[in-house]
């Protein structure tokens, strides 16, 4: 029950106290005595239900929930319900009479009891009335906006209550009296209708909305004064604060809707091209977030194509993409041709091109008779449905030309200089987004690439031996260096069918994860089948025998194996198209090229390979050096073209003076010049080479 | 990318059956893919003997060598063949390491490439 009552709080409190001045009217009636105190009473009373409903209303209407449709609709059914209870007065109580000088007192108890029902009812609906004024007026608010409506309000509220406490007197409308409460009354009609011409919502409406509430404003106006003729007189006889408040409102709404009324009139011959307009703004708002990044190109354009569409007014938009940034149009796609015109479209040589123009001065154009126009002619007579056209660039934030989007209509003059502004903010949209899915598409293809490097290396590593040897009575150091995108070198320690040991030497062709998936493959057969040859030159024409069938055709790879034969220090080797072995002399100071026939692996099935496979066998002293190194190492260049002096550092270490240094010192000397050689850069082709003592 | 972008470009002649490969430059792992267009194209268009006329290739990789590796089967197949000629001394030197000669013929000069076809036929 009290959560009822707290509720309905607000509600039952106008009831209440409408019941009371229901009931000092009722008694005056009867008695026909005028008591001051009960009138002020009364007053009191009425002023403090308008204050209950408004504080009632003020809580189910929400500013959140209003909208000029609704606010409007609702006013519709309030004039409405007033109809209807003229209807019902005339069912019911036509037999209420009122005296008929002001102030209009009830003739009978019908009368009373209808200025009752019609009294509550005013009460119920005027606030809210109000509130949807309050709606309306402060749409598009200024910082002050409010503060007049709420200077209305209490401007009201303070004449009602200065002339209610005459209740004599009924102010005229039509004569000036020096008299406060007249002033006062008629200072508030004045305001009224100055702040009757704020009506910022109406541009906004949709063109129907305009021309419906036109017509119906025709209607409303009237009515409107019919209803204030036939309220007034009960309502006076009900609560004299009421009558005037009542009053207040209603110049308002009256003056409101002849405003209205007027300019929907002057607007309806602009309603359709502002409509149009606020239409493209929308569009342009929604596109510049429709159009993040896209993966693809074409999704992207999709994108673009409906968002431009929905700009309103082209028949037809291009997408003229240029690759490389700035230079030539590479790519168009075209909305609504096909391929073939696409083809047609680049072959077809007219000139002037409207490209060349937007590329050169960096700016849109905008075109508004191509058929008349003393250069673009050519593109009307291509396909005649370009008749007006506007081409606008898409830039990348170093201003240099992505592409350019072309809007096409088959009318003349169908576009003009505010439409071009628009298109290009469009445009400018466009080009952050298409940059933004170019640099996405860079970024996700540079660490696909990076993270493919890095495996690569990983394999390449994995595939050298973990542990060197022993080769006595030889002593060997191995070095390689890898290049960030893998080179395809790599080295292997191999054992012979009689238990000697030897190496393998190789570059594959090839980069990347390519390389290393090969050198793989090469190890594998290397080592399975090493343990049954007897000599380099066995192991070479086998490994190629095999490989062939299991590489690709465009995969070779060059290499040298090497037998060094237990005991003596003699060695066996083939040179399977690799680079030549140098043997150094430190007695001499002199160096030599071994060369010995022989082709790559991978590029012959057999026969030739074999045939032209020439092993040799030598002996290497201890003052003897044999130096393998890979291609890397001898075509070594330095980003700006510069040759690594490759025989100038062979001669270096043929110094007799070096004659005592280890394998291991010769194999820091050689990194120690091709670092001083490269200085900062780094390696683009692997490096390695063995040095074997 | 480490390194410079060498520039690498294709000559195409011909006359008959037979069409010229003039390759200018540098012809390595980055630029190999001009190669590779120039075969696909001429060897679908039914030409037989594609010479290769070396007189202005400045350098050339391993890499670059795979190409020829990648056509010559299907152009020996359809009874062409890849020739080269007016290799330099320092290019000459690359082909012959690997062991190109072997497998495929060098002359000095073109012409001798030409009469090497001609003369067969």
């Amino acid at each position: 029950m009290t959560s009822f009552i707290r509720k309905y709080f607000h509600l039952l409190m106008i009831f209440i106290l409408s019941l009371l001045v229901f009931l000092i009217n009722l008694f005056e009636f009867y008695t026909n005595l005028y008591i001051p105190l009960l009138y002020y009473m009364k007053e009191f009373f009425t002023l403090s239900a308008l204050g209950f409903s408004y504080y009632f209303w003020n809580k189910i209407e929400t500013y959140k929930k209003l909208q000029v449709q609704y606010v409007l609709k609702s006013f519709l059914f309030s004039l409405l319900i007033f109809v209807s209870l003229l209807l019902f007065r005339a069912l019911f109580f036509s037999m209420a009479s009122y005296s008929p000088f002001f102030p209009y007192v009830s003739e009978n108890i019908y009368a009373l009891i209808f200025s009752a029902i019609q009294g509550i009812l005013l009460i119920i609906v005027l606030p809210i009335l109000l509130i949807y004024l309050r709606y309306l007026f402060t749409y598009r608010r200024k910082f002050s906006t409010p503060f007049y409506f709420n200077i209305f309000i209490a401007a009201s509220i303070l004449s009602s209550i200065l002339l209610a406490s005459n209740p004599e007197e009924a102010p005229d409308l039509f004569s000036v009296n020096g008299d406060l409460r007249d002033l006062m009354f008629k200072g508030t009609i004045l305001f009224t209708f100055f702040l009757s011409f704020r009506h910022k919502w109406i541009p906004y409406l949709t063109k129907r909305q305009k021309y419906i509430f036109s017509f119906m404003s025709l209607f409303i106006i009237p009515l409107l004064i019919i209803l204030f003729d036939r309220l007034r007189i009960p309502v006076t006889d009900f609560s004299l604060s009421l009558l005037y408040f009542f009053n207040h409102i209603w110049y308002f709404v009256i003056f409101y809707g002849f405003n209205i009324m007027i300019s929907l009139w002057l607007q309806l011959p602009t309603a359709s091209e502002f409509e149009q307009k606020l239409k493209a703004l929308s569009s342009l708002h929604s596109a510049s977030r429709e159009i993040s990044f896209y993966d693809s190109t074409r999704v992207l354009f999709q994108k673009i194509t409906r968002t431009a569409e929905a700009l309103g007014q082209a028949e037809d938009i291009w997408l003229q993409l240029f690759r490389p940034i700035g230079v030539s149009p590479s790519e168009l796609i075209i909305s609504k041709m096909d391929h073939q015109i696409l083809k047609d479209f680049l072959q077809y040589s007219f000139h002037p091109k409207i490209h060349e123009y937007v590329r050169k001065e960096k700016k849109s154009i905008l075109v508004e008779d191509v058929k008349t126009h003393p250069q673009y002619y050519p593109y009307y007579f291509w396909r005649n449905h370009i008749r007006s056209l506007i081409a606008c660039p898409l830039f990348n934030r170093n201003h240099n030309l992505l592409g350019i989007i072309y809007f096409i209509h088959s009318e003349p003059y169908h576009f003009d200089y505010s439409d071009l502004e628009l298109y290009e903010s469009f445009s400018a949209q466009v080009s952050l987004s298409l940059e933004n899915s170019m640099l996405l598409r860079e970024l996700v293809e540079k660490e696909r690439y990076q993270q493919e490097m890095k495996i690569a290396r990983e394999v390449q590593l994995s595939l050298l031996p973990s542990d060197i040897p022993s080769f006595a009575p030889f002593s060997l150091s191995f070095q390689i260096l890898t290049a960030s995108e893998v080179g395809g070198d790599f080295y292997d320690i191999v054992t012979y069918r009689d238990g000697s040991r030897g190496i393998v030497l190789g570059d594959v062709s090839g980069k990347g994860t390519e390389a290393a998936f090969y050198m793989a493959e090469f190890k594998g057969i290397v080592q399975a089948i090493s343990q049954l040859c007897r000599s380099p030159r066995e192991l070479a024409v086998l490994t190629n025998r095999i490989l062939y069938k299991n590489v690709e055709r465009k995969v070779f790879i060059t290499a040298i194996f090497l037998q060094l034969m237990p005991g003596q220090r003699q060695i066996r080797m083939v040179r399977a198209g690799h680079s030549l072995p140098i043997k150094i002399r430190f007695r001499h100071h002199s160096w030599t090229e071994i060369s010995s026939r022989g082709i790559g692996l991978g590029l012959n099935a057999g026969p030739l390979f074999d045939q032209h496979l020439e092993e040799v066998e030598f002996w290497l002293g201890e003052d003897e050096m044999l130096f393998l190194y890979t291609d890397g190492l001898s075509e070594l260049k330095k980003s700006n073209g510069e040759l690594f002096a490759f025989n100038d550092m062979i001669q270096n270490l043929s110094n007799e003076q070096h004659i005592n240094r280890s394998a291991d010192q010769f194999n820091e000397m050689v990194l120690d010049s091709v670092h001083a050689f490269l200085g900062d850069e780094s390696v683009n082709d692997d490096i390695s080479y063995i040095i074997i003592r | 990318m480490e390194g410079i972008m060498q520039q690498f470009d294709i000559i195409t002649r011909t006359s008959g059956e037979i069409i010229v490969f003039d390759l200018i430059g540098t012809l390595d792992a980055h630029t190999l893919e001009l190669l590779e267009k120039k075969f696909r194209e001429y060897v679908n268009q039914d030409y037989k003997y594609f010479i290769m006329n070396l007189s202005q290739l400045e350098y050339v990789t391993s890499a670059g060598l795979g190409v020829f590796m990648e056509y010559i089967e299907d152009i020996r197949a359809k009874g062409g063949d890849i020739i080269f000629c007016c290799a330099r001394d320092r290019i000459y030197k690359i082909f012959d390491l690997l062991g190109f000669p072997v497998i495929f013929s060098f002359y000095p000069a073109e012409e001798k490439a030409i009469e090497s076809i001609t003369g067969n036929k």
